[in-house]
């Protein structure tokens, strides 16, 4: 399995240094947080880094409807000669579906990326919506305007959908059928599954959720297209056991989260964030002053990785993500297996033996943070049990 | 076929066909060895289930049989029964109404015949047997078109090297009655236990596609391969069957056939799936995947 960098505000050398290491495979841009004139010297500076990166840009249309606010924080983004601010209404005409996705695709193949990510919109209620009748239709289109354009390189259809389109079973079985027997398929899908927020612990840790996306995975993978899923983070390598091909992870949490919270108006202040360390064993990010507590009483919340070494003494923002992507990269190659059996009892054993090593910090006496709490473990279980069932794997 | 006619009365109903002996009967129809025009063929006599409340069910299940002759007098692969010489022709016989054609008679036995004397195929004639069918639908669904009968009865094996496995009976009898024909379980005993778990669902003809004869093929190898339907017993009333279908995973098949290699029996399990969307679509790289197991 793939891991790409989820790209945000802040890069500096995050995704060079990244990419250099060898720790990720590509990158995903935000033209949020890029002018369209400066990303060809970006993605420049990133291939030297490492030249056979995967070059992947995002192109976050799914912002359109929170882009007619003023207050929208959609950063860089209406600089972007295809983005603007579109009507519902407007896209339920197939002829804009096309108009939206010729824009963007344009605009993309003009740029060194490796594959064109196809546009679409924020599923945010249902799949029985009329949102996702007109996701549906730019997932239908974006081969036939693709065509049009005449460019090789691989083609992903978006799919930004919102967590409780996922947990109702009968409309997200429908939408699976119908998009695994499109009569123009693309070359693969960009999954995006939004939380109602990016605070960890994320309500994206839920059995149904984790499940379905797990599904999601397995099914496009059978179907033999390419999966690249979004701000997936700690979950990326159980999507990766289920068939995923790439999974991605930024340096802020709203870069491991996907949620539209980061094209709205932040809700007050904002606080540096605490440098935490993604434990492997924990499936988690513990504070480094957690770390510290626990190196000597419960060490296998160490990874024993190289960028350990970065956590004496503290670590800056960079060192914080080379580390997240050195841990995932790890469990990445633990759980995401070639064989999907394989892949999820591998993923069964390290549930476990994370519930086994929270259980020893409990006797220990240490309390940790919510956010570093086991709370994702019984979803992790949970979801991995019911994908099971529902893939009959089980 | 509850009333059957007589033999000797089709004979009479039915000018140009000498009927030599009745080889095959279902729900809605009788089969017979017959000889039409010095060829010998399989004639076919459908029966057209009317509404003396309602003039149009008639019409309705005639232009279903016509159109579904017209996709089989299309199909040029040669894992689908031909038509034979005998055209379509209408008749009465009895106070009810039929329609009388000829297909070609594939010669050899039936995959029924086979599983039922025991017969276990190597790994060679099982992907054999998928590439077939697979090809088979590859065309029907290339015409919009869903067999949707697919079960050990309705697939000959024969000796012919160029088509060793063809591919019976057209969703004839489905089209012919629509929704009753199909659904009508107790009346078409053995058929309830090669429906695909979503044609069980409310209104599934919105969705239907040929995923569901991926689903048959799939039973149709594994029960060839291990001679168990994983969802049939005899005794069980039909919901129970239906329960089974919609719910119940099958032991994979690497369970029962050992000898076969991983990958064929876990593309065989993959294709029983419940879900439509797992079962993998792409009928050329399928059909290429199987091919790699002979």
């Amino acid at each position: 399995m793939k891991l790409y960098a989820q790209m945000g505000h802040g890069d500096g050398e995050k995704t060079a240094s990244g990419l250099a290491e060898g720790l990720i495979d590509g990158v995903i841009l935000s033209p949020r947080d890029w002018r369209p004139d400066g990303i060809g010297d970006r993605i420049g500076e990133l291939t030297a880094a490492k030249a056979d990166a995967d070059i992947l840009l995002d192109p976050q249309f799914y912002a359109t409807f929170a882009a007619s606010s003023e207050a929208a924080r959609t950063g860089k983004l209406p600089e972007w000669p295809y983005f603007s601010a579109v009507r519902k209404s407007d896209l339920e005409l197939s002829a804009e579906v096309d108009r939206v996705l010729r824009d963007a695709m344009e605009h993309v193949v003009g740029l060194p990326v490796t594959g064109v990510i196809a546009p679409n919109i924020y599923v945010s209620r249902s799949f029985d919506s009329r949102e996702a009748v007109i996701a549906k239709n730019f997932v239908r289109n974006a081969r036939g305007v693709y065509a049009g354009i005449g460019d090789g390189r691989p083609l992903y259809a978006t799919i930004a959908i919102c967590r409780e389109a996922l947990m109702e079973k009968a409309e997200f079985q429908e939408f699976l059928n119908d998009i695994t027997m499109l009569p123009e398929p693309p070359d693969g899908f960009y999954l995006l599954v939004g939380s109602r927020g990016t605070d960890a612990p994320s309500d994206i840790f839920h059995a149904d959720v984790i499940a379905r996306w797990m599904l999601l995975n397995y099914s496009l993978k059978i179907n033999g297209f390419q999966v690249l899923n979004g701000y997936s983070d700690v979950l990326a390598p159980f999507l990766g056991a289920a068939g995923g091909d790439a999974g991605a992870a930024g340096w802020y949490s709203n870069l491991r989260v996907f949620s539209l919270d980061r094209f709205q108006p932040p809700p007050s202040g904002g606080r540096r964030p605490i440098k935490r360390y993604l434990s492997t064993r924990l499936l988690n990010r513990v504070t480094f002053t957690e770390r510290e507590a626990l190196s000597d009483i419960v060490p296998s919340v160490s990874n024993g990785l190289p960028h350990d070494t970065d956590y004496n003494p503290e670590p800056d923002t960079t060192q914080e993500i080379l580390q997240s992507w050195e841990a995932l990269g790890d469990l990445a190659q633990r759980l995401a297996l070639d064989d999907v059996d394989a892949g999820l009892t591998a993923c069964g054993t390290a549930v476990t033996r994370a519930e086994a090593a929270y259980s020893e910090i409990a006797e220990a006496g240490v309390n940790l943070d919510r956010k570093s709490s086991d709370d994702h473990l019984e979803p992790l279980r949970e979801g991995v049990q019911a994908f099971k069932e529902m893939a009959g794997l089980a | 076929m509850q009333s059957k006619p007589d033999m000797a009365d089709v004979a009479a109903a039915v000018p140009g066909v000498t009927f030599l002996d009745e080889i095959g009967e279902g729900g809605f129809k009788v089969t017979y060895r017959a000889d039409v025009n010095g060829s010998i063929e399989a004639a076919k006599l459908a029966r057209i289930p009317v509404d003396v409340n309602d003039p149009d069910v008639e019409k309705t299940n005639r232009r279903r049989l016509q159109r579904e002759l017209d996709l089989l007098a299309g199909c040029q692969t040669p894992y689908l029964v031909k038509l034979g010489n005998f055209a379509a022709y209408d008749c009465e016989i009895a106070g009810y109404q039929y329609v009388c054609y000829s297909e070609e008679l594939v010669e050899g036995g039936c995959l029924r015949a086979r599983i039922q004397a025991g017969h276990q195929p190597d790994q060679n004639e099982l992907a054999t047997l998928g590439v077939c069918l697979l090809a088979a639908i590859e065309e029907l669904a290339g015409k919009d078109a869903i067999h949707r009968d697919i079960k050990p009865d309705n697939v000959m094996a024969t000796q012919d090297a160029g088509r060793p496995f063809v591919l019976l009976d057209l969703g004839v009898a489905f089209i012919v009655g629509g929704t009753n024909l199909t659904m009508d379980t107790q009346a078409i005993p053995g058929t309830r236990w090669y429906i695909a778990p979503e044609m069980l669902e409310l209104g599934f003809r919105q969705s239907l596609d040929y995923r569901a004869d991926l689903y048959t093929i799939g039973l149709t190898m594994y029960e060839y391969a291990s001679g168990v339907n994983p969802f049939a017993d005899p005794g069980d009333p039909p919901l129970t069957t239906m329960f089974r279908i919609r719910h119940q995973n099958p032991p994979p098949l690497r369970t029962l056939r050992a000898d076969l290699d991983t990958g064929l029996c876990a593309l065989v399990d993959q294709l029983i799936k419940k879900i439509p969307a797992l079962r993998p679509a792409n009928l050329p790289q399928l059909i290429k995947r199987m091919e790699g197991y002979r």
